[in-house]
């Protein structure tokens, strides 16, 4: 057993372990983390962006003017790959703000009596849906599988017009897809929604096909752009009203910054023409070959980009040291990391264990090039339990 | 029934020291951990699923756990 787990909580470990990881090797490791540094088409503009991109578009002389083009260009990027109405777009420059701006506005017009949620929604979703008890709307928490499956609760007829449902089309945390789409208004998070393979599409299914859909949000982290850019696409025929306060008719910026909006729109346009092929294949790949290690969640059956992984009678943070010294970085939702003391919401509504955690990101992977990072993880994971068991 | 006490600890040390325990006292079988730590309900629950094991919630800072039988919080 490591002396660092003897007893008691952490205790500090020799500086040649923290320091195992140096800042060269960092520079050449894999990243599977969820944000990543930006692509090099998106650097190469970065210049432009930065020194052009905030000169005010409603100037019609100038850079101002250029700087118009140019996000009306995005406007319309953004429009025809997530299959928005252009009229619909908003961009909002935080996520929290977003949701809030969604479910306040739609609650704010009294149209909905019932506001149902699930309980791995995101803590700023559920939040902003607490707010709305102060509008006279009832709340309705749903309950999740250790699948990861929503149970959304049967409404009568009489009231599905009047409960708006909060529908998260993928997990983040998880890489879980929700396939069975709920009766009735739906606000739409797609934030965790790469636009390669068949999860954009779905997106777009539900937005073209149901006269439903009241608002949906989407992130441009999802697929590689900046963060500090959401997308709020309100539907043009649903009740919404702005939550904030204002003089003005025309919905603001919402802070959102121009340079930040050309750079997710580059990001959208280079993803977007990607093949889905390898990252599902290396998904695919790495659940079956992690069945070697016993005592193991992997979240739900998802493909994609996201893989959630629980390990028991594991310390992630020190998985996650010895893993990165072998070159290799990935998040975790694990409690015993730094930076958050309580344990993931979303692992926990579904009976998944929570500590042990790790989250891997796959982005241009294939099966070759996750074969080294297995072979890391299973053998610190046997290594690490023989020397705390 | 053998203690655990686990008070102050954070995760995942509870579980590592209860499956250490169940570990080393093949012969006794049924464990009381004591844990203060917020994770370890969620946790005991998923440990029980996975491991066959039962536990029975007696407060919020204790639990029984008893060989096989599996049983979740629920």
């Amino acid at each position: 057993m490591s002396q660092e787990y003897r007893s008691g909580s952490r205790v500090t470990r020799p500086a040649s372990s923290l320091n195992r990881v140096s800042p060269v090797t960092a520079d050449l490791a894999k990243n599977f983390q969820d944000l990543a540094p930006y692509s090099l088409p998106i650097r190469e503009n970065l210049e432009t962006f930065f020194t052009q991109g905030d000169s005010d578009p409603r100037s019609i002389f100038g850079p101002g003017a250029a700087n118009s083009i140019r996000l009306e260009a995005a406007l319309q990027t953004f429009s025809k790959v997530l299959a928005l109405p252009a009229s619909s777009i908003h961009f909002v420059a935080d996520r929290s703000l977003a949701f809030m701006l969604s479910i306040l506005g739609h609650a704010k017009s009294g149209e909905f009596r019932t506001i149902r949620y699930s309980a791995i929604d995101k803590k700023e979703v559920i939040a902003a849906t607490f707010e709305t008890k102060g509008l006279g709307v009832a709340l309705n928490e749903s309950r999740v599988d250790l699948s990861g499956a929503i149970d959304f609760k049967s409404v009568p007829a009489s009231e599905v017009a009047k409960t708006l449902t909060l529908f998260q089309l993928r997990n983040g945390e998880t890489g879980i897809w929700q396939s069975l789409i709920p009766d009735g208004p739906l606000i739409l998070d797609a934030t965790s929604l790469n636009p390669r393979g068949w999860g954009i599409t779905l997106a777009i299914e539900v937005i073209s096909q149901s006269s439903n859909w009241q608002s949906a949000i989407f992130d441009a982290t999802s697929w590689g752009g900046p963060r500090g850019l959401y997308i709020l696409a309100i539907n043009e025929r649903a009740s919404w009203r702005n939550p904030l306060p204002t003089l003005d008719p025309v919905l603001p910026r919402f802070g959102a910054s121009a340079p930040l909006t050309l750079m997710s729109a580059v990001a959208l346009e280079i993803e977007s023409a990607k093949s889905p092929s390898g990252i599902d294949q290396a998904n695919i790949f790495l659940r079956e070959q992690l069945g070697v290690l016993d005592e193991i969640d992997i979240a739900g059956d998802a493909t994609g980009d996201r893989l959630s992984i629980s390990i028991l009678n594991l310390p992630a943070d020190e998985l996650m040291r010895r893993l990165a010294s072998d070159g290799f970085i990935v998040d975790s939702g694990s409690a015993c990391t730094a930076s958050e003391l309580s344990p993931s919401h979303v692992l926990a509504a579904m009976g998944i264990l929570t500590h042990g955690n790790i989250r891997i990101r796959l982005r241009d992977e294939n099966i070759g090039s996750v074969e080294p990072f297995l072979e890391s993880l299973v053998a610190h994971t046997r290594s690490l339990r023989s020397e705390l068991l | 029934m053998r203690e655990i006490n686990c008070l102050g600890m954070k995760c995942p040390l509870p579980i590592i020291e209860l499956s250490k325990s169940m570990k080393q006292h093949p012969s006794e079988n049924s464990f009381l951990l004591k844990s203060d730590d917020v994770a370890t309900s969620p946790d005991l629950n998923a440990w029980s699923r996975m491991t066959g094991n039962s536990v029975r919630v007696i407060d919020r800072e204790s639990f029984e756990i008893t060989r096989g039988s599996a049983a979740s919080l629920d």
